[in-house]
């Protein structure tokens, strides 16, 4: 839409050109920052979490959770959705410090794209936690301590399971995440890493479908068609596309949870619904549900106690053992 | 202001400025306001237009998304796949439950993927299943006996449901979102099969209301006239998402209802926004307003400057003249009014000066002509002759005649001094000629012989005295005298018109055409000197008097005498 002034300038600049040219003018760019919940009740301090997006169940419900656990705590919270654009969430953190926050929540899109935000922050003295996933930086000095999981234990204990399952021996599909992310990176590492120990475990075809479900279904649909059936394992870096996946195995007329074993990390209500129907065959749980930690690290740092550079969430796993009883605690 | 003695007061060129100044700043005044109100005329019609452009696209806009949400709800619950799902009845085996679930979870969210502004299509089966297109976490919930279930389950039509915080059915972090949703019929049996819902995002409806428009609001309202979603448009163009502002009687409205549903779109111009737009007008104006001025001030004092400096010059060289100076000249610079009038002046003063010198010179001329006269009359030769003729008379002791010419005599001097008195009424002058012939009479009794004839209604106008006696006297010597025998000499006046003729004839030896030339010519001229019979000192008295009309002329012929005559005005003054 092109931008419209309702206004007369246009009579006048008809009149007056050169006069009011520098009058007026048109469609200034927007604040970076789109706040998209602020909970001003009280006066508690104010906090800010810089959000990556809230466009998968994972994101939305770790959202819910600070913003509840805030809440529930008496603090204010600012929270931004940078829309998966990295320079939106450097200029959302930038937002956030300008706004006066006490503590910065980032959940970094990228590691390294994200430390202009986090010398922000310590430049203007404002504490910084991260969370989710590691960002370019030095705990303790540069920022204050890294909630999340072990993404490359999380590797560990899909290829562990994979090769319980396989019995040792299995061709391996891999459906990569956010390429340069890193969580597909440490996921990818992990993997390969507990693989060593198994030598008939082969990784026969690997690629990138973003995290989400549809490019999950689309990258598999593509190694179906240039590997045919042969291989016997998927190992997805995160639900959504193992999902995607189920989808274009069936489709291709590959029974999933019988021709192709499936295993994935996040452990949602999706996943543990396709466990359950027999089409996924684990998932390791990478909980979103983590904002009490992140608060007791900020009572704690008010308290003026030492704080550990880096938390880690304890994880469970997800198969046709648990899942049935376990779908009701799951985001 | 100006001081009562300021060298502006009362001057011809204050008046001027005043008069430039209040005429220019009464038309500009005019014109700016006329400007003024055209110009917030067509800024608020301008307006009007704007906004009722921009609420038409919006409206549009709106409309379209909306009609593609209630496409995509028809088009979905018409999919004979979908009328199978809903058919079945719910699933037994947990496992195929969800197996199900998320195929068709996966098909509904192919649909979405080409709807880019939905944010999430829903099917709620009556049999209890419950399917999405997006991936978020399904809540948990018996949604058959949720109210919007219920109220979508039983309209005819697609339902519009207002903004509610997060979605209905998943899991959100309770932005507010608008819902649309219609039930699905079988197709079979026309039995319902359950609902259809679409989500959409007020902020994607917001998004479609961005548009710059300074310090208006636009918003959608529902049909009970609460605001679903509305920006505010700032100064500063940074627009926020805003309640609807309070109604004020000075702003522009303009809505209009979607085709869609009964919804519209509705946007406001506060009067804040219309008048900053005058204001500039207005600053505008005042700034042009003020910079005429100046200019208008500068110009008026230039031009005043200019008009009334050669006035000025001109008073100067007045007062000069008025000193008696009349070497005062001005230059003449340029062809106008002004110019013209310069001209007069020298002109003027020229003639002036020469009017002064021509005064000056007639004065001194006619002292000495008076001085002369006065001589002639008392000439020796005169008094010598009448007092010898008196001692003739006493001798032959005739008492009568001594007395009668010595007091013709006395009456002579008498009337000759008359108290320095440069006119005199004709009565004596006629009186003085007459006392004149009464001597002149004695001594040449026995050649000459005199008549007066002046009409008594003349006596009493003025004459410049001794002018007829040289006359006479002449006419004495130089005709009868040079003549055999009697002559006779007549003192005559007569009125002619609005003056008075006098002429003194004699029928003495006369003159020839070229001495009568001879004479008229020295007379004429002003260096001639006098020719020693008083002539021209007559003659010169009665023009400096009557001015150049007034000489004396002459008709004669050779042995028949001589005339001489001139007249004066009436009144007795030229």
């Amino acid at each position: 839409m092109p931008p419209r002034r309702l206004s007369a300038s246009g009579l006048l600049l008809a009149l007056f050109c050169p006069l009011l040219l520098a009058l007026s003018a048109c469609g200034r760019p927007r604040p970076p920052g789109d706040p998209q919940a602020e909970a001003d009740r009280g006066g508690g301090p104010l906090i800010g979490f810089a959000q990556v997006n809230h466009l998968n169940p994972w994101r939305i419900a770790e959202t819910n959770a600070i913003t509840g656990e805030a809440e529930k705590r008496g603090y204010r919270l600012l929270v931004t959705d940078a829309k998966s654009s990295t320079q939106q969430q450097v200029r959302d953190v930038s937002y956030l410090l300008a706004r006066g926050v006490e503590y910065v929540i980032l959940a970094p899109k990228e590691f390294a794209a994200l430390r202009p935000a986090i010398l922000a922050a310590r430049d203007a003295g404002i504490p910084l936690i991260l969370v989710d996933r590691m960002a370019d930086g030095v705990p303790g000095r540069e920022f204050l301590t890294f909630i999340g999981s072990d993404f490359t234990r999380e590797g560990e204990r899909i290829a562990e399971w994979l090769a319980g399952r396989m019995r040792g021996a299995a061709r391996i599909v891999e459906l990569r995440g956010e390429k340069g992310s890193s969580p597909e990176i440490d996921r990818a590492v992990g993997f390969r890493r507990a693989l060593q120990a198994h030598p008939g475990m082969l990784i026969v075809a690997s690629s990138y479908a973003n995290f989400e479900r549809l490019e999950g279904q689309k990258a598999m649909e593509e190694i179906i068609l240039s590997l045919g059936r042969s291989f016997d394992a998927v190992y997805a870096h995160n639900d959504e596309m193992a999902i995607g996946a189920i989808q274009a195995l069936k489709a291709a007329g590959i029974r999933p949870g019988q021709d192709v074993i499936l295993a994935s990390i996040d452990g949602g209500k999706d996943a543990l619904k396709a466990i359950i129907a027999g089409e996924l065959g684990a998932s390791v749980e990478c909980t979103p549900r983590f904002a009490d930690k992140i608060f007791q690290v900020i009572e704690a740092h008010r308290r003026g106690e030492p704080i550990p550079a880096k938390i880690i969430n304890e994880d469970r796993l997800f198969d046709i053992r648990n899942a049935g009883e376990l779908i009701r605690s799951v985001f | 202001m100006f001081s009562k003695r300021g060298p502006l007061r009362g001057s011809l060129r204050l008046r001027l400025l005043v008069f430039f100044l209040l005429v220019t700043l009464a038309s500009l005044g005019a014109l700016s306001s006329s400007f003024f109100i055209l110009t917030s005329g067509i800024i608020r019609e301008n307006s009007k237009r704007l906004l009722a452009d921009l609420i038409h696209q919006i409206s549009s806009e709106i409309d379209a998304l909306f009609t593609d949400a209630q496409r995509t709800l028809e088009m979905v619950a018409n999919d004979p796949k979908i009328q199978q799902v809903l058919r079945r009845p719910y699933p037994r085996d947990t496992a195929q439950l969800y197996s199900m679930e998320l195929e068709v979870d996966n098909q509904l969210s192919f649909v979405q993927s080409y709807m880019k502004d939905l944010f999430g299509i829903y099917l709620i089966g009556a049999n209890g299943t419950a399917y999405k297109s997006n991936f978020l976490s399904g809540k948990e919930g018996e949604w058959t006996k949720a109210w919007w279930y219920r109220d979508i389950l039983d309209a005819a039509g697609p339902v519009w449901l207002g903004p509610h915080p997060g979605s209905f059915t998943v899991e959100t972090i309770r932005q507010p979102i608008i819902s649309c949703g219609r039930s699905i019929k079988d197709k079979a049996s026309g039995r319902s099969l359950g609902v259809i819902l679409v989500d959409i995002e007020v902020q994607s409806i917001e998004r479609l209301l961005k548009a710059n428009l300074g310090g208006g609001y636009i918003g959608l309202l529902d049909s009970g006239g609460r605001v679903i979603c509305g920006i505010q448009g700032s100064d500063n163009g940074e627009d926020q998402a805003a309640r609807l502002p309070e109604p004020a009687a000075s702003q522009l409205r303009y809505s209009r209802r979607l085709q869609v549903n009964d919804w519209s779109t509705v946007g406001l111009i506060p009067k804040r926004a219309l008048t900053r737009d005058l204001g500039s007008v207005a600053q505008l104006i005042a700034a042009l307003f003020a910079a005429i001025c100046l200019v208008d001030v500068l110009a008026a004092l230039y031009i005043t400057a200019r008009l009334t400096a050669p006035i000025k010059k001109l008073m100067l060289l007045m007062k000069q003249v008025e000193t008696g100076d009349f070497s005062a000249s001005m230059d003449i610079t340029s062809g106008d009014e002004v110019g013209r009038l310069a001209e007069s002046f020298n002109l003027m003063v020229r003639r002036l000066d020469d009017s002064m010198r021509q005064l000056f010179l007639n004065q001194q001329k006619l002292r000495k002509a008076q001085l002369a006269a006065l001589q002639a009359q008392i000439n020796p030769h005169f008094l010598y002759n009448t007092l010898d003729s008196v001692c003739w008379l006493a001798r032959a002791e005739k008492k009568e005649e001594i007395v009668r010419t010595v007091t013709a005599l006395t009456k002579l001097l008498r009337i000759g001094l008359s108290k320095g008195d440069e006119v005199i009424p004709v009565r004596e002058e006629v009186e003085h000629v007459r006392n004149y012939l009464i001597i002149q009479k004695m001594r040449y009794g026995q050649i000459l012989d005199y008549s007066l004839d002046v009409p008594e209604e003349l006596n009493e106008h003025k004459i410049v005295k001794l002018v007829l006696q040289p006359l006479v006297e002449n006419a004495l010597y130089h005709g009868i005298k040079n003549k055999e025998g009697k002559g006779h000499i007549e003192v005559s006046a007569r009125r002619e018109g609005r003056a008075i003729v006098f002429s003194v004839s004699d029928t003495g030896v006369g003159m020839a055409e070229e001495k009568l030339r001879a004479l008229e010519g020295s007379l004429n001229d002003p260096e001639a000197r006098s020719d020693g019979f008083g002539l021209k000192n007559v003659s010169d008295r009665i023009r400096v008097y009557f001015g150049e009309g007034h000489g004396l002329s002459f008709r004669s012929h050779p042995g028949q005498g001589t005339t001489v005559s001139f007249s004066i005005p009436l009144d007795g003054q030229a």
